[in-house]
């Protein structure tokens, strides 16, 4: 399988403090990788990193062999990030929003169109897609975001709590469309706090404690010892959050 | 009558216009526009956080500042010309015989655009250096404010003269210029650079910055 993200010995200091400590991490095509973690664990700042918004102190980023610092325009062609705030740029509608954002990526309208339209019906926004996208509502912002997001097919998406103010019929939607997407060699990196959707969507699961990634396996491999994710979860990061 | 704009008296409607409008109406309505928009398009989009959606596409950071210091000069522009071509379409059609002349008339258009561009410039500079939007919007404020405060004092009494040469809204003298008694060419020569230098240090520095994104 091709890899598509590449992160080696990221480090990020703050003041004195250290939010991420040497984690690295690689995702390949048609992989579902879930980022767990306790709050403070340092996923948001890892996923600010792994997104050029956030440069690491140390470390280094490439996304299909293009390096996030010296590529950065290249690179930046090879992912999507939704971010865990869904903010719309006033005046937009909804669908202008979409069009914009995957503009930018330099898709054509009829690209565009194409793209999305199935994934604003798999949403129900078509009702309200001509609508300012300020006055949504905060999970049909998620929705726009991560529509928007996919209409420009990045090879990596990368979303910060996706599910996040979505409606259980929308977020079934969405890890339907996550699989999908991944199937077309894509791969995606989520992070969450939801266990059950760790483990019903991710081929691969990362726990992060204190800035370290403490596990990085799939659902057996992290479970062969018969304890549940969640009892595997508490002993990892309890611990590691005690001793950081 | 120095304090109220009417520095050479009123001769013609053009002194009217630049007692009346351009040395008050205008200035309130320039100074607004340039510290709320330069606050808005960039400390504003920092702090809700929706600049990460825009530095996270293959867009550089230079071209995205660039692009909204475009539209924050566009708008003062604009507002500029529409200003320029209302009155002077307003004086032809309602007043018979103006005796103003349009040239000096374009001529003090221009240097009042170009004042507000470098307004503009130290706004957007804040804007982009600043870690939030009411910090950015608070230091807009007071130095415009201060400028303005200066002037108006400076124009008060001889004694407090000294005052207008700290002031930059000195440069833009709507009365002097309407009868050609400025220094036009120095005065926009001058601006045009003052609005280059605080743009292109608001554009490195954006470019350099660490936001908390």
């Amino acid at each position: 399988m091709r890899e598509l993200l590449r992160a080696r010995g990221m480090y990020r200091n703050f003041d004195g403090f250290t939010a991420v400590q040497g984690v690295s991490l690689e995702l390949y095509e048609g992989e579902i990788v879930a980022l767990l973690g306790p709050n403070g664990a340092g996923k948001s700042t890892t996923m600010r990193m792994l997104t050029g918004l956030l440069e690491p102190t140390q470390g280094e980023v490439s996304y299909c062999n293009y390096d996030l610092s010296h590529d950065v325009l290249e690179a930046k062609h090879q992912f999507g990030f939704v971010a865990d705030e869904p903010m719309m740029l006033s005046a937009l509608t909804g669908l202008e929003y979409i069009q914009f954002v995957a503009g930018l990526y330099g898709c054509s309208s009829e690209e565009i169109l194409e793209r999305a339209n199935p994934l604003i019906d798999r949403f129900a926004l078509r009702a309200s897609i001509h609508k300012r996208a300020t006055s949504y509502s905060h999970g049909m912002k998620q929705k726009l975001a991560l529509i928007a997001q996919l209409a420009h097919q990045p090879k990596v998406l990368v979303a910060d709590e996706p599910s996040v103010g979505l409606d259980p019929g929308s977020a079934a939607a969405m890890q339907d469309i996550f699989r999908a997407y991944a199937s077309f060699g894509n791969a995606i990196l989520l992070s969450t706090h939801l266990f059950d959707m760790a483990q019903s969507l991710a081929t691969r699961i990362v726990m992060m404690a204190g800035g370290h990634i403490v596990a990085d396996g799939t659902l057996t491999e992290l479970t062969k010892s018969g304890e549940s994710l969640h009892q595997v979860f508490m002993r990892l990061t309890g611990e590691a959050a005690m001793t950081s | 009558m120095k304090v109220l704009g009417y520095t050479v008296g009123v001769t013609h409607i053009g002194d009217f216009l630049g007692g009346e409008f351009y040395s008050l109406l205008y200035l309130i309505i320039m100074s607004i526009y340039a510290i709320f928009v330069a606050t808005k398009l960039i400390a504003h989009m920092v702090d809700n956080g929706s600049m990460a959606y825009l530095l996270a596409t293959p867009v550089s950071r230079v071209k995205v500042v660039i692009t909204l210091a475009c539209v924050l000069i566009t708008g003062i522009l604009v507002i500029g010309f529409v200003s320029t071509v209302g009155d002077l379409l307003g004086v032809h059609w309602f007043v018979h015989h103006p005796s103003m002349n349009d040239t000096y008339f374009v001529q003090m258009n221009i240097v009042g655009a170009l004042l507000f561009c470098v307004v503009s410039g130290y706004c957007f500079l804040f804007s982009c250096l600043v870690s939030d939007e009411r910090t950015a919007l608070g230091l807009s404020t007071l130095l415009t404010i201060f400028f303005y405060g200066l002037h108006m004092v400076g124009d008060l009494s001889i004694k407090f003269d000294w005052m207008n040469h700290l002031s930059l809204f000195t440069v833009f003298d709507p009365q002097s210029l309407i009868h050609g008694h400025g220094h036009f060419v120095i005065d926009s020569i001058s601006l045009l650079v003052a609005t280059v230098i605080l743009f292109g240090v608001a554009i490195v520095g954006f470019r350099r910055r660490q936001l908390s994104l």
